[in-house]
């Protein structure tokens, strides 16, 4: 598959819409930015079609109104994304300050094993 | 360099050298502190390895500030002091001049402190560019979500929630204004109690005002960065801080294994590479420690604040804000939470337990609690409330009779049947079990509304410790006894996996619900139920591999990861209370479910191409709904790993 560009900031905020509420319309995507900062739903729409033609979205034409889709994964674009320079060098430091349920790193395999006995213990054990 | 040379600088290189045996010295007491804290809550460890670090942060800055004799005094009880200062004994005037070597040393020092400083201050920026760019206000429901969680954690202030595309885990960013960032579309891929659990995680880290603590921390670490205790003192306040936060989500009524199984699967959804090495918060030790809990609180509080004064001694103290947050809110006391998860905890409805939670006062508990008993009373005109009398009798009874080596006759498999069916028709033990069998019982119930008739339960005390345990699961023996008044369930299908596929993910739809399997584990989606229980049974054996009920809204999702043996499996879906879903609800669950299976395959698959579609040969159309289709409907689904 041909590679996609990367998304620009305003691009990358419509595919976290389609991603968190799945396939939705202009109307549905410029409503839920909307919330967060001031946004023309003529700018959302044309921001939109530039999308489509630059393939980083699918529209469904078969309804009235036009049904957008991201048309690759989140964790693909994740991957992308890590390409940007400030992300890139301060991913890690960035990552310190944030107080998340989980370590900034991932669990290595040996203690996913480690995990995964100790909740198969649980369920026998009870 | 001419800065180098002037007595700041020399102060600061004495502060320097001094600080290797003062740093040391305060580790050594939180080391001490620690084991005679080990059997103490998190929140203590976690103070002291707060209190260190100011302490090391407080003494590096005194020694620095405080004139050469200060310095002096000191110098001659450190060698390193006279390794560096080849002019030996005349310490004052060691301390006057700065020789090369400490010279150099701060050089390298300064330099070290400014390119850490800029990364965090990187680290910081881009943590916030988070917040800002490419997230978006989160999916109203989890939004709801969030309020719920804010009130059980009794936390007054505005917290945001958004979805964004840069976060790999859900995290907090910002003290004034804290944010909750969650993946985008994550919140999806968690059953809503277990995506509570986790924002109450977070909830706790707000509360607790963890990330201006941590900024505070990892500047001092920037600025001692040279030091390896400092660097322990740091993770043992990372490592302690979670533990915080994992007791906070218990105490605000998190279940201990269901939270450890969250944060075990969160940690599989992750994206990413699994790290080469354990990282040093480590995961494993947070879930055997959820198991396991330290036997309580058992440190009183003069060993504790004597350790504390000893580390605090010669330091500042700690800002007020540092304190554990008293109980601002009068928390639900012990015998309200009492009667919630014991008295009650098997009949009380989910939407009457929710309607508890939300409660503030006692008075309100009391009124509620007396509500909830007159709402069964089958003589309401009377004094008597036979219901009440009848349910504290079975209580007391299975803790009489079921009590076994590990659990309270009420937690026990026969005492949870017995106080919600209440006593058997006919009762068959086996004490001596059969043919060199294990002990066994068999309760004969004739007829169980909404079950059915001539229910069994078996219990078997495997271990012959007599710990006997239920060995069907009712959600089994629902499917088993044909309720009256249900339509006949459809022939279970089997569905053979396409051949040129073996390792793909399978979606299958039978009447309103909808199945994923595959790599990581069964999605089942459901519309229009109320409150929908899955089961995950193993024919071969007879094993429930899981079985999980909630309370749902039209087209919610719910993603189970397992991993599954080779064997023949039987899925089962009862849901209570359904409507009939419409057109556009039927398309909003394959369109979630779509999301659900492709955020699967993305882990597995970096390229999502076409998703192989099955529909099940028997689809059944649901019967339209009437006002009395109260009665639970079993969808079920067999199928095969191989």
């Amino acid at each position: 598959m041909p590679d996609l560009p990367r998304p620009t900031d305003a691009e990358l905020e419509i595919l976290t819409v389609l991603w968190s509420r799945g396939p939705s319309t202009v109307r549905a995507v410029h409503d839920v930015i909307a919330q967060r900062r001031p946004a023309q739903y003529t700018t959302i729409l044309k921001l939109m079609q530039i999308m489509a033609e630059k393939r980083l979205v699918r529209r469904d034409e078969e309804q009235r109104a036009h049904v957008y889709e991201a048309s690759r994964p989140r964790e693909w674009t994740q991957r992308q994304l890590a390409g940007d320079l400030l992300d890139r060098a301060f991913a890690g430091s960035a990552a310190e300050l944030m107080m998340g349920a989980l370590a900034a790193r991932k669990a290595s395999k040996k203690e996913l094993a480690e995990i995964r006995r100790m909740l198969d213990q649980l369920e026998e054990g009870r | 360099m001419n800065w180098l040379h002037t007595p700041m600088a020399a102060a600061l290189g004495r502060a320097l050298l001094h600080f290797i045996w003062e740093g040391a010295l305060i580790a050594a007491l939180l080391g001490v502190v620690l084991a005679a804290l080990r059997r103490a809550p998190a929140q203590a460890r976690y103070l002291a390895a707060c209190a260190a670090m100011a302490a090391m942060a407080a003494s590096f800055a005194v020694t620095a500030l405080t004139p050469g004799a200060e310095g002096a005094r000191f110098a001659p009880v450190f060698p390193s002091a006279f390794l560096l200062a080849p002019g030996g004994g005349n310490t004052s005037a060691w301390a006057a001049t700065p020789r090369p070597l400490t010279t150099w040393a701060v050089a390298i020092w300064l330099a070290g402190v400014i390119v850490l400083l800029a990364r965090r201050a990187g680290g910081w920026l881009a943590a916030r560019r988070m917040v800002s760019r490419g997230a978006v206000a989160a999916d109203p429901r989890w939004s709801a979500l969030l309020d719920r969680a804010r009130t059980r954690a009794g936390i007054a202030r505005a917290v945001t929630l958004v979805e964004s595309a840069r976060a790999a885990t859900p995290a907090v960013i910002g003290w004034l204004r804290p944010v909750i960032l969650a993946p985008a579309g994550w919140l999806l891929c968690l059953p809503p109690e277990q995506a509570e659990t986790v924002l109450l995680h977070e909830l706790a880290h707000i509360r607790r005002h963890d990330y201006l603590v941590n900024l505070l921390a990892s500047a001092v670490e920037d600025v001692l960065f040279y030091h390896p205790a400092v660097w322990w003192v740091g993770r043992v306040i990372r490592r302690e801080r979670e533990n915080c936060c994992d007791d906070l989500v218990i105490e605000w009524g998190g279940d201990r294994r269901s939270y450890a199984r969250t944060l075990a699967s969160l940690e599989g959804l992750r994206a990413g590479e699994p790290a080469l090495a354990a990282s040093g918060g480590s995961l494993a030790d947070r879930i055997r420690r959820l198991l396991a809990p330290p036997e309580g609180p058992r440190a009183s509080a003069v060993p504790l604040l004597a350790a504390m004064a000893l580390v605090c001694a010669g330091a500042v103290a700690l800002p007020a804000w540092q304190a554990p947050a008293p109980q601002a809110r009068p928390e639900v006391s012990n015998p309200y939470e009492k009667w919630l998860n014991e008295d009650v905890a098997y009949i009380i409805e989910d939407r009457e337990r929710a309607a508890f939670k939300s409660l503030r006062t006692n008075e309100e508990r009391e009124h509620f609690i007396e509500q909830f008993w007159l709402r069964r009373d089958p003589t309401p005109g009377t004094v008597e409330n036979e219901f009440k009398e009848e349910h504290y009798r079975r209580i007391a009874y299975t803790n009489e009779h079921f009590a076994d080596p590990t659990l309270p006759g009420w937690k026990t498999d026969r005492g949870r049947i017995y106080i919600v069916y209440g006593p058997p028709d006919e009762k068959e033990s086996h004490p001596s079990g059969d043919r060199g069998g294990p002990p066994y019982e068999e309760w004969r119930y004739r007829l169980i509304q909404g079950i059915g008739k001539d229910v069994i339960v078996r219990f078997v005390d495997e271990n012959r410790d007599g710990r006997y345990r239920m060995t069907r699961d009712p959600a089994v023996l629902h499917g088993q006894v044909a309720a009256p008044h249900s339509p006949p369930a459809a022939a279970p299908a089997e569905l053979p996996l396409p051949p040129d596929q073996p390792n793909g993910d399978y979606l299958y739809q039978a009447g309103d619900a909808s199945v994923r399997i595959g790599q990581g584990g069964a999605t089942m989606i459901t519309v229009g139920a109320a409150k929908v229980t899955v089961s995950l049974t193993r024919q071969e054996t007879g094993e429930v591999v899981f079985r999980e009920s909630w309370g749902i809204r039209s087209g919610d999702g719910y993603t189970k990861l397992l991993t599954l043996p080779r064997g023949t499996y039987r899925l089962e879906a009862e849901k209570e209370g359904r409507r009939r879903p419409g057109p556009r609800q039927l398309a909003e669950m394959q369109e979630r479910l779509l999301t659900a299976l492709r955020e699967a395959r993305q882990r597995s698959v970096a390229d999502g191409q076409s998703l192989p579609f099955v529909t099940l040969p028997n689809t059944r159309q649901m019967p339209p709904a009437t006002a009395a289709s109260a009665a639970p409907e079993v969808t079920r689904l067999d199928f095969r790993v191989r």
